[in-house]
């Protein structure tokens, strides 16, 4: 059965299909939450809240849409409404749970460490975009359905995301490089 | 070397288009490698799986909700089988349509009903019954409205807000959003009120709140931080 045709059967009623949803998309929910910053235990939470929300809000549902693309829309608003709450509860404290970046050990620190956190400090949106171009595989069409954008304005906007991506990053090894200067 | 223009080249060539006339700029332009070479670096943050046990705990957990014989649900049926009887009473005659059209408004009845009870829980109960009708008509959305202003229950007040959202721009809706900032109202429902007046796109009666003295600072923040999150969304 196609995503499509379990979902408009979760919507009938038969929500035990809701179960083979979740395991041929969770992977990959827990990873966009991931990378947009939560940590492990947050990411899982909120991939289980996207598919009892489907199950809620399973009227916004229609057979002829894509079911990934809802499943996204659904995610983001999942995030989005996290983050509503965590600045509501904590007021101005940081958003993610995502550990500082740590002072000392950069000869360990990985490069991929060093994407994390430049990703990390990167404005939400231009995160997001990124995140879902590099790591979820969207085609930019995709994208621009999902946010509600022209395609040619989100190829812009990712480029523009990499560009400011690349400045953190070469900030974040460039003092890398002070460090070990200073330490000679 | 100038990249101008190029910005649209280099987000098609990651993902895979190719394109001759970009490709020799590339070869040429450090620009675009670094970029090209900061794409490539991302992939170096190798995917993670979830932990093996999350598949059961959803599976738990949707059991646990969609357990259809609670105790909670025989109330319900029961409400539900007293208005079906009152319903259908007198009827003689129907078309396959027309009792289609009789049960999307039986629906409704329930959910009014519901929305009507003593426990918050079966008016929380009603809300969520009402978030799942199809095509809620006026008399729903007015229900709603009305448990939104006035019920005793935050909870439940908030409850019908977030079922509200699709429903935002709504004449009805708006006003009574618009209320929940001006009334002597709880911090937690004036957030509720921005939400969804930001959900009705009433940008400018949320950004007007900025001149109120007498806002709850909290408010205030959350205020400002939704704005400036809108601008993105
Ligand atoms: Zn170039």
């Amino acid at each position: 059965m196609t995503d499509e045709e379990l979902m408009t059967a979760v919507q009938r009623g038969d929500t035990r299909r809701l179960g083979v949803l979740f395991d041929r998309h969770h992977t990959a929910l827990f990873r966009y939450f991931l990378r947009l910053g939560g940590s492990r235990s947050l990411s899982e939470d909120l991939t289980q809240e996207v598919f009892f929300r489907m199950l809620r809000a399973g009227e916004t549902w229609r057979a002829d849409s894509r079911f990934v693309n809802w499943m996204y829309r659904i995610a983001r608003n999942v995030f989005i409404d996290y983050q509503r709450k965590q600045r509501w509860e904590t007021e101005m404290a940081p958003e993610f749970d995502v550990p500082a970046p740590q002072g000392n050990g950069y000869e360990q620190e990985q490069e991929w460490e060093l994407v994390r956190q430049a990703l990390a400090q990167l404005p939400p949106d231009k995160r997001e975009l990124l995140v879902l171009s590099r790591y979820q595989g969207m085609k930019y069409e995709q994208i621009g359905e999902l946010l509600g954008v022209e395609t040619g304005t989100i190829k812009v906007r990712v480029f523009r995301a990499l560009q400011q991506l690349r400045g953190i990053y070469e900030g974040l090894t460039g003092g890398q490089h002070a460090l070990s200067r200073t330490g000679n | 070397m100038p990249c101008r223009g190029r910005e649209t080249e280099l987000a098609e060539h990651l993902e895979g288009v190719a394109n001759p006339e970009f490709a020799a700029h590339l070869a040429q332009c450090p620009d675009c490698q670094a970029l090209l070479g900061m794409w490539q670096r991302m992939g170096g943050w190798a995917d993670e799986a979830p932990d093996a046990g999350l598949a059961v705990r959803f599976r738990q957990r949707l059991n646990n909700e969609t357990k259809p014989m609670g105790r909670g649900w025989m109330r319900w049926a029961g409400v539900a089988a007293a208005i079906v009887v009152s319903f259908f009473a007198g009827r003689t005659t129907t078309d396959v349509s027309d009792l289609r059209q009789e049960v999307r408004g039986l629906r409704e009845v329930v959910a009014l009903a519901l929305l009507e009870q003593q426990s918050a829980s079966e008016r929380l109960r009603g809300i969520r019954y009402s978030a799942a009708l199809e095509k809620p008509d006026e008399e729903v959305i007015a229900a709603l409205t009305r448990t939104l202003r006035t019920d005793s229950s935050v909870d439940v007040r908030l409850a019908a807000a977030d079922a509200l959202r699709r429903y935002a721009r709504t004449e009805t809706v708006k006003q009574a959003a618009r209320e929940l900032l001006t009334e002597n109202e709880s911090p937690m429902v004036q957030v509720a009120g921005i939400d969804l007046l930001l959900a009705a796109r009433e940008r400018g009666r949320v950004e007007q709140m900025r001149t109120n003295l007498n806002l709850d600072e909290n408010v205030r923040k959350y205020l400002e931080r939704a704005l400036q999150q809108e601008n993105w969304e």
